[in-house]
């Protein structure tokens, strides 16, 4: 399977109803994840001594379509002319994006952030000084329209200080209480950014990726700079998080 | 209007109380409640006291416990490497500890903490209080 080209658009193929249909975004810039996490609502209530919690990101992730979206194909014009990938002819329609159906715009969201920790692909014992994370990760469709899930993208971090964990616990214990400090709605603020940062403090190398057709490979630089910023937060979120201790079930 | 839980220190010592007292009724149940059946000990946990500030300060709360106990551990910690809102949680935990110890003062022989301040007898080692006499 081929690296993920980070320094490209992205196609994301869409099947409805028996139909394909293609949204392509630009690179999704820090800033537009920032602007996304930032749009997260993440709260918890106090209700008779038990959390209740909440999560709603599904105005954040249709935000984060529309400003990356720069083409869609497979769709009819009101006046019922076909529209081709690159004929400019959706461009043309005022207000484009907001005319694409919302489950395909969310759809596309769903793939950008279909990010998850996998399993170390490989038998090597852990290096002593290096700490490595696996993520699996929907990127762009291929030359034939299909997407595919990439498996084991390697992430080698030096073993981040005391002051880096200090760090993350400071930040994710930062909230906002709207409604009174008894009964109000935690807002929880998210870390986000901190995690994003001590990705680029902390990177040695990557596996998996490239960039204009060049593998990133081992340069903390050029990766600091060109890794989607998603993966980044995935990527350190499970850094931090405490390995799961191995328990056997007692026999007897 | 919203509040920064990270800038408001009494509210930050309240929840810290609060957890403080969850504590110490979680240890008492667990000690009346060893031997006895599932209902019996499900029904003496109900009784907990419960949370009563928003979810924020006991995140909060946490945080500041995980800096007290690398400041007890004795881990350098200087000051320029806190926030000044940490700082600031840090004097609340202090003074919701020292509340705490005072309504709970420890047996001066095996240290169970005692359920007030005018218990006669130790119920951990059964050791007898001396008044101080005036």
């Amino acid at each position: 399977m081929p690296n993920i080209e980070l320094n490209a658009p992205r196609l994301i193929s869409i099947e409805d109803r028996g139909k394909p249909y293609s949204l392509t975004l630009r690179r999704i810039a820090k800033k537009d994840w920032l602007r996304y996490f930032e749009g997260i609502l993440s709260t918890s209530e106090n209700q008779s001594g038990k959390r209740v919690d909440s999560f709603d990101s599904s105005a954040a992730r249709l935000a984060l379509i529309d400003d990356c979206l720069i083409g869609a194909s497979g769709y009819t014009l009101p006046q019922g002319a076909a529209v081709g990938a690159n004929d400019g002819g959706i461009l043309n329609v005022e207000g484009w994006r907001a005319l694409l159906p919302l489950s395909h715009r969310l759809g596309a969201a769903n793939a950008v952030i279909a990010v998850s920790q996998s399993d170390p692909k490989d038998e090597d014992a852990i290096a002593l000084g290096v700490e490595s994370v696996f993520l699996d990760a929907v990127w762009s469709a291929d030359a034939d329209g299909v997407m595919r899930k990439f498996h084991g993208l390697r992430h080698n971090f030096k073993v981040p200080t005391a002051e880096q964990q200090r760090r993350i616990s400071r930040d994710s214990s930062r909230s906002r209480v709207v409604g009174g400090s008894r009964n109000g709605k935690t807002l929880w603020l998210g870390a986000q950014p901190t995690l994003a940062e001590l990705y680029d403090e902390l990177i040695v190398s990557v596996e998996g990726y490239d960039c204009a057709g060049e593998s990133l490979a081992d340069s903390p630089e050029k990766i600091a700079e060109w890794m989607d910023t998603y993966h980044k937060v995935a990527a350190v979120d499970v850094l931090f998080a405490p390995a799961a201790p191995k328990v056997e079930e007692d026999g007897d | 209007m919203a509040i920064d839980v990270w800038r408001d220190p009494e509210g930050v010592r309240m929840a810290l109380e609060e957890m403080f007292e969850q504590d110490y009724a979680r240890a008492q149940t667990r000690r009346e409640a060893a031997g006895a059946n599932e209902e019996t000990r499900a029904r003496m946990e109900a009784r907990l006291p419960a949370r009563t500030m928003a979810w924020g300060y006991y995140r909060f709360a946490d945080h500041l416990f995980h800096l007290d106990a690398q400041r007890r551990a004795g881990l350098a910690c200087h000051t320029r490497d806190l926030a000044a809102f940490e700082a600031e949680g840090l004097l609340a935990l202090d003074r919701a500890r020292t509340a705490f110890e005072g309504r709970h003062p420890a047996c001066s022989a095996c240290g169970q903490r005692q359920l007030n301040r005018f218990g006669v007898e130790c119920p951990g080692c059964g050791v007898k209080f001396q008044r101080k006499k005036a």
